[in-house]
């Protein structure tokens, strides 16, 4: 593989595991678990074991099938909304797809980015991801509820670390894929 | 007499076991309040007016530091609290800040009780050190000299050097500053590549040597500032690994 793009996948692997986000979900299972939660703590374990193994999956070619990065989506999205409970809704649209490859680690911290973005102003955070196949290719489109268009700035990394991801994919692969914003939307075109 | 203490966390059962971790480990703690939210936070701080505030690092609409910025005089002692914030961390641990990591270990939420109980006073001007170095993305560090505190652009420094009382910054105008601090502390907070560590006692800014007037035992730097140093250090400098 070529080494610039072997470098990024294992740079966004390590950002994930490395995250803010995957500490607090150990730290909702001690919370779970410490408050008689028990249920809800397997749930949150579990959440978190299949984040991880997806995560080291990918990080050896740094792809992954569609299928599995919408599952990855709906886990991600799950532990978040069990963590902020009724301070977030989301909507993944469809439930299900069946794609073939794309690279991982480009789709979900767009998302994280949204998610914390819409909690940032205090109101119930509502985020929409919606696939769309066309003759073009794939389309992901992730709406956010943060009119004020402002990502905090920690999570403002994470749309730069994807735009640096998507520049080295885009010089090393002929398929080329593209990130776009548009206030609170965020669109990621995929020609695979 | 028991230790009045508030937590501020944005996520209520976060909130919730840290109260009841504290009524459980350190029964000297008692939890007088608790908020989510930063508004929250500095009403309620203002009114119970705690011995000890939790704090969580990052919260939903931004930072705790907001919270610091808004009330008049820290009164209190802090520990912070974060899930994974290495940057922040890195600039608590040089401000002496006591810090714990989420999930919380039991051993360790008792020590940093103890010591900062044990040990009260850390000044406001710890937690202006920590947030100035966070808010510039550590491009600028913080030096205390027996003047006061001193916030340097990284790009205005040639060189920290061990002294006999800590280390010796060397400026580009000219100037010197003398800090307690050990130079492997202000290692730890120079994020950018352009400082290159030479063994334990130099650190050096190599956009500012002239390689070329640099000889194996000095290092010549851009504004004709020679610093003589072990051939082995102008050897690290000038290839680093």
């Amino acid at each position: 593989m070529i080494e610039a793009l072997h470098i990024n996948n294992l740079q966004s692997m390590k950002a994930f595991i490395g995250s803010h986000f995957m500490f607090n979900v150990l730290n909702q299972i001690q919370n779970r678990f410490l408050t008689g939660q028990t249920k809800e703590a397997v749930q949150v374990l579990s959440l978190y074991n299949k984040m991880l193994r997806h995560a080291l999956n990918t990080s050896k070619t740094g792809m992954t099938s569609g299928t599995e990065e919408w599952k990855f989506l709906e886990n991600y999205l799950i532990s978040e909304q069990m963590r902020f409970q009724g301070d977030m809704q989301y909507h993944l649209t469809p439930e299900l797809i069946e794609m073939g490859k794309m690279p991982a680690f480009i789709l979900q911290p767009i998302v994280e980015a949204t998610v914390h973005a819409s909690l940032a102003i205090g109101h119930i955070a509502n985020v929409q991801i919606t696939f769309i196949k066309d003759a073009g290719g794939m389309l992901y489109q992730v709406r956010g509820s943060n009119t004020d268009q402002n990502i905090p700035e920690k999570y403002r990394e994470n749309i730069t670390r994807v735009k640096e991801r998507i520049r080295i994919w885009n010089e090393h692969k002929m398929a080329p894929i593209s990130l776009t914003e548009n206030g609170d939307t965020r669109i990621i075109r995929m020609t695979l | 007499m028991g230790i009045t203490a508030f937590i501020v966390d944005d996520e209520l059962k976060s909130r919730e076991v840290l109260k009841s971790l504290l009524e459980t480990f350190c029964q000297e703690v008692q939890v007088v309040g608790m908020a989510g939210n930063i508004a929250d936070s500095v009403e309620a701080i203002r009114k119970l007016n705690p011995q000890l505030v939790f704090l969580d690092i990052s919260l939903k609409e931004g930072d705790s530091f907001q919270i610091l910025a808004q009330l008049p005089k820290i009164s209190f002692e802090i520990i912070f609290v974060t899930a994974y914030d290495e940057y922040s961390v890195r600039a608590l641990k040089f401000s002496g800040i006591k810090c714990l990591f989420k999930p919380i270990d039991i051993d360790e939420l008792i020590e940093a009780v103890e010591e900062v109980t044990s040990e009260p006073g850390r000044s406001n001007m710890a937690y202006e050190l920590a947030d100035g170095m966070i808010k510039s993305k550590f491009t600028r560090i913080p030096v205390i000299t027996s003047g006061g505190l001193y916030f340097a652009d990284i790009n205005d420094i040639l060189y920290f050097k061990k002294d006999t009382k800590g280390t010796l910054i060397k400026l580009v105008n000219g100037d010197s500053m003398l800090s307690e601090k050990k130079v492997h502390e202000f290692a730890a907070i120079i994020l950018s590549d352009k400082f290159c560590q030479a063994g334990i006692n130099l650190m050096v800014n190599r956009d500012k040597v002239i390689a070329s007037l640099t000889r194996k035992d000095c290092l010549v730097f851009t504004n004709s500032v020679e610093l003589k140093a072990r051939p082995e250090e102008v050897k690290e400098v000038m290839n680093p690994a």
